[in-house]
C-alpha cells in the first residue's frame, strides 16, 4: 500500500462567495444578476455570457495546478449536475480527477458503467466515484428513486456488482433484487478503460461489507480526533478481515492564513456577517448518521465565535457560512499542516479539502499547507511522543 | 429556413484505427517501420471534437449524437464538445428505460444553463427486446410508448413546477422540482422516430421534431398523417429526415464512393452531385436534415461548403 497522501479539492455546485468574511454568493447565478458577480457577470450593463461552469472551470484548472489530484463534485437538488460538469471540463483541463457524487438510484449500472466508461475515454482515465448510499423515503422519492427497500448497501453491492461485470466480465448476466441484466457488455474500446476508483461512505456493518468488496477510500466527514480514529481503526478491521482493506479520506473546509490570528478573525468575519440568519444546514437534514454528528455541535445556538472551538484550530462554525458539515480547521500554514499530519497519524490516507473562495484558495492551500505536510513521516514522530 | 444537422459516428466511422480501436476500419495498422509517437494520446474524442467544429465552421445549424451499442456515451460526447462548439444544437439520443426521469431532467437542466439551451434529447429505446435487457431495461414491448409518455411527464413536471407529485407504472416522484436558477429553463426539445401509427400518436401529442429515415415507405403519406394528427392536438411537428450522403462535383465519383462503401443500395442513402443532391433535399421538403456520412469530417466539410450554399440560396430566393 503507497504511504502517500492523496489529496483532493472541491468543485462548489452551487455558487460560491468571493470571501469567507463574506458568505453571501456572488459567483453564480443562485443569487440575482448583479455588479461585481461572476459567471454569469455584468458586462455594459447585461449579461456578459459567461455561465456557471466557466467559473467551475477556473477552480478546476486552479486545484490541479496546484496539486490536488482533482475534485469531488458533491450533488444535492439545489446543484448542478456532476455528470455534466465532468464532460463539460474533460477535454479542457490535463490531470484533474472527477470525483462523481453519485446514487445508485440515479441512473441504472448498465447505463452507469458507458458512461462512465466514456468519461474515461473523454478524460484519459481521470473518473472516479463518490458513492452515496440514498436514504429512502421521500427524500429519494424528490429524485424519482422509487425503490421500497431498507436493503440500502444491498442495493449498492448489487449495483457496482454489475457495473463492474458488464465493464469487465462481459457479456455479463446477473439476476439481483434491486437489478437485473441479460448479457449486457460494453464496446472493447471502453472495457479497455480503468474502473473508476471508489470513495465510499457510511458506518453500518453493510456499509462496511459493501465498501470491503467494492470501495478503495472510506470517505468520512471531519469528526472529533479520538472519535476518528476509533471510526478508521474499525474500518480498516472490518474490512480487513473481510478480505480487502481499504484506506480513508476526510473530507474537510480549511481557513488557512499566514498567522493564526488572521485566521481566527475571518472566521469570526464569517461567523458575524451571518448572524442575522443563523439557520444550521444540517438542522432539518437527512437521516444520516454522519450529519446527525455534524448536527449534535449546535453551531446554530452559540453567541460568539469562540463558543464554536472545540479544540486545537478545530472550529465548529463551517455550517453557518455555507451548506456543509461544521467541524473544520483553522489556523496558520504551519498549524493547519500539524493538523492534516495529526490526522494521517491516526489512519487518514487521503483528504478532499475546501476553503472559501474555492478558486483562490485552492492556489493557496496547494502552495502554502501541502508543502508543509510531512505525512507518514510525522506520523512516527506523533506516535512516539 | 431549413435546419441542417449533421450526426457525430460516435461508434467510429472509416478513419484509421491506429489511433482508436473504436474504428470501422480494420486495415491493419500502424507500419512498424515507422516510428510512431502517438501512443495512447488520442481517441475518438479527438475525432468527434474535430468533426464537431468542422460541422459548425461549414454552417450547420446542430449536431445529432446517437447512441451506438459499439460507440461512446452521446451523454458524454455532448459534454465534451459542448464548450468547444458553441453554435450547433446538441442533440443526443436516449433510452428513457435507463434511470430516473427526474435525474435526468436535472442533467438536462445543468446542460442548457452552461450551453445555453442547446441541449436536445431524441428519445428512443431499441424495439429489440434482448438488446433492452442487455442494457438492464426489462420493459414489455406493450409498454414502451406508456414509459415514453410517463418520462416526459415526469420530466417536464419537475423542470417546470415547485412541487411536482406523480405515481406512474415507471416512474413516481414527490415533491419534486427544481428550485432557484436550476427553475424555468426550456427542456430540451424532443425528437422521436418510428413509422408506425403507435409511432405517429405519440409524436402527435409529444414531439418537438419526427424523423423518418430518407426512404421511408410512403413518406409523404406519413407526414400528412402525423401532421394531422397533430393538429387534432394543436401541435404542430417538425419533420426530419435523416440520411447518408455521399457527394461530389461529379455525380458518378458520388456513386463510386457509395459503392466502394457498400451502401449505394440502401434505402437511406443519397448520392449525386452537390446541385443533385441540393435539389432532391429541396424536393423532399423537411424541416430539418440529419445527414451523416461514412467519411464524416471530410464529406460534413464538402456538404457546408457545395450543397449547403445552393439550398439557401435557393430558399432565399423563393421566399
Amino acid at each position: 500500500m503507497s504511504s502517500q497522501i492523496d489529496f483532493f479539492w472541491r468543485l462548489p455546485t452551487h455558487g460560491c462567495s468571493s470571501s469567507v468574511r463574506n458568505p453571501d454568493l456572488s459567483r453564480g447565478d443562485w443569487v440575482p444578476l448583479k455588479e461585481g458577480n461572476q459567471a454569469p457577470g455584468l458586462y455594459e450593463g447585461v449579461s456578459d455570457g459567461t455561465t456557471y461552469i466557466d467559473h467551475v472551470a477556473q477552480i478546476a484548472k486552479a486545484a490541479e495546478i496546484s496539486g490536488f489530484h482533482g475534485g469531488l463534485i458533491p450533488s444535492f437538488p439545489m446543484t448542478d449536475d456532476p455528470w455534466v460538469i465532468s464532460s463539460h471540463l474533460a477535454r479542457e483541463t490535463k490531470t484533474f480527477r472527477f470525483m462523481i457524487a453519485f446514487q445508485p438510484g440515479f441512473i441504472n449500472p448498465v447505463e452507469t458503467a458507458r458512461l462512465t466508461a466514456s468519461l474515461q475515454r473523454a478524460t484519459g482515465g481521470r473518473a472516479l466515484f463518490n458513492i452515496i448510499t440514498g436514504g429512502g423515503g421521500p427524500s429519494q422519492l424528490w429524485w424519482g428513486d422509487s425503490f421500497a427497500h431498507d436493503d440500502r448497501y444491498g442495493r449498492t453491492t448489487e449495483f457496482l456488482d454489475i457495473l463492474k461485470g458488464v465493464w469487465k466480465d462481459g457479456p455479463f448476466s446477473y439476476d439481483g433484487r434491486f437489478y437485473s441484466v441479460e448479457g449486457g457488455t460494453l464496446p472493447p474500446a471502453l472495457a479497455a478503460t480503468d474502473l473508476p476508483e471508489i470513495y465510499f461512505s457510511g458506518s453500518s456493518d453493510a456499509a462496511l461489507a459493501s465498501a470491503s468488496k467494492h470501495a478503495d477510500f472510506y470517505l468520512t466527514w471531519l469528526e472529533p480526533f479520538e472519535q476518528l480514529k476509533a471510526k478508521f481503526a474499525a474500518v480498516k478491521e472490518k474490512t480487513d478481515a473481510l478480505g480487502r482493506r481499504i484506506k480513508c479520506s476526510i473530507r474537510v473546509d480549511l481557513i488557512a492564513r499566514p498567522t493564526e490570528e488572521e485566521a481566527w478573525a475571518d472566521a469570526k468575519a464569517g461567523f458575524e456577517a451571518t448572524a442575522h440568519k443563523r439557520s444550521d444546514s444540517f438542522r432539518q437534514a437527512s437521516d444520516s448518521v454522519g450529519a446527525a454528528r455534524q448536527a449534535a455541535f449546535k453551531a446554530s445556538d452559540a453567541k460568539h465565535y469562540d463558543d464554536l472551538i472545540i479544540g486545537p484550530n478545530l472550529w465548529t462554525g463551517f455550517s453557518l457560512l455555507r451548506g456543509g458539515p461544521a467541524l473544520g480547521i483553522v489556523g496558520s500554514y504551519e498549524q493547519c499542516a500539524e493538523r492534516l499530519d495529526e490526522l494521517i497519524a491516526l489512519g487518514a490516507d487521503g483528504f478532499i479539502l475546501a476553503g472559501t473562495p474555492h478558486l483562490e484558495e485552492a492556489y493557496r492551500v496547494g502552495e502554502e499547507v501541502l508543502p508543509l505536510v510531512r505525512g507518514r513521516q510525522a506520523s512516527l514522530s506523533i506516535a512516539a511522543e | 429556413m431549413t435546419e441542417f444537422y449533421w450526426q457525430l459516428p460516435t461508434g467510429g466511422d472509416n478513419r484509421s484505427g491506429a489511433f482508436d480501436q473504436l474504428s470501422r476500419n480494420t486495415r491493419p495498422t500502424p507500419n512498424a517501420t515507422i516510428r510512431d509517437l502517438r501512443r495512447n494520446q488520442f481517441n475518438n474524442f479527438d475525432y468527434l471534437s474535430q468533426i464537431a467544429r468542422a460541422a459548425e465552421m461549414a454552417g450547420f445549424d446542430g449536431l445529432s449524437i446517437p447512441y451506438d451499442a459499439e460507440g461512446e456515451s452521446a451523454w458524454i460526447v455532448a459534454g465534451a464538445i459542448a464548450r468547444e462548439v458553441r453554435r450547433p444544437k446538441l442533440v443526443i439520443d436516449f433510452s428513457p428505460g435507463l434511470g430516473s426521469a427526474v435525474y435526468a431532467a436535472k442533467q438536462a437542466v445543468t446542460f442548457q444553463r452552461y450551453s445555453g439551451n442547446r441541449l436536445g434529447w431524441a428519445l428512443a429505446s431499441n424495439a429489440d427486446g434482448a438488446a433492452r435487457r442487455a442494457l438492464g431495461d426489462f420493459v414489455n414491448d406493450a409498454d414502451l410508448a406508456a414509459r415514453l409518455e410517463e418520462f416526459l411527464t415526469v420530466s417536464k413536471g419537475v423542470a417546470s413546477q415547485a412541487d411536482f407529485t406523480f405515481k406512474g407504472r415507471f416512474f413516481e416522484v414527490l415533491n419534486g422540482g427544481f428550485g432557484g436558477p436550476l427553475s424555468g429553463l426550456d427542456l430540451p426539445e424532443i425528437t422521436l422516430s418510428g413509422d408506425s401509427d403507435e409511432a405517429l400518436i405519440l409524436s402527435a401529442k409529444h414531439a418537438d421534431v419526427h424523423v423518418f429515415a430518407l426512404g421511408t415507405y410512403d413518406l409523404e403519406d406519413r407526414v400528412a398523417t402525423l401532421k394531422a394528427q397533430a393538429a387534432e392536438h394543436s401541435r404542430t411537428v417538425r419533420i426530419a429526415v435523416k440520411a447518408r450522403v455521399f457527394t461530389h462535383d461529379d455525380a458518378a465519383r458520388a456513386r463510386l464512393d457509395a459503392e466502394r462503401a457498400s451502401f449505394s443500395e440502401d434505402a437511406d442513402t443519397l448520392a449525386g452531385d452537390f446541385a443533385g443532391v441540393a435539389s432532391e433535399l429541396a424536393r423532399l421538403g423537411a424541416d430539418r436534415f440529419i445527414l451523416f456520412a461514412p467519411n464524416s469530417l471530410e464529406t460534413a466539410y464538402r456538404i457546408g461548403e457545395h450543397v449547403l450554399p445552393l439550398v439557401r440560396q435557393s430558399q432565399r430566393q423563393a421566399a
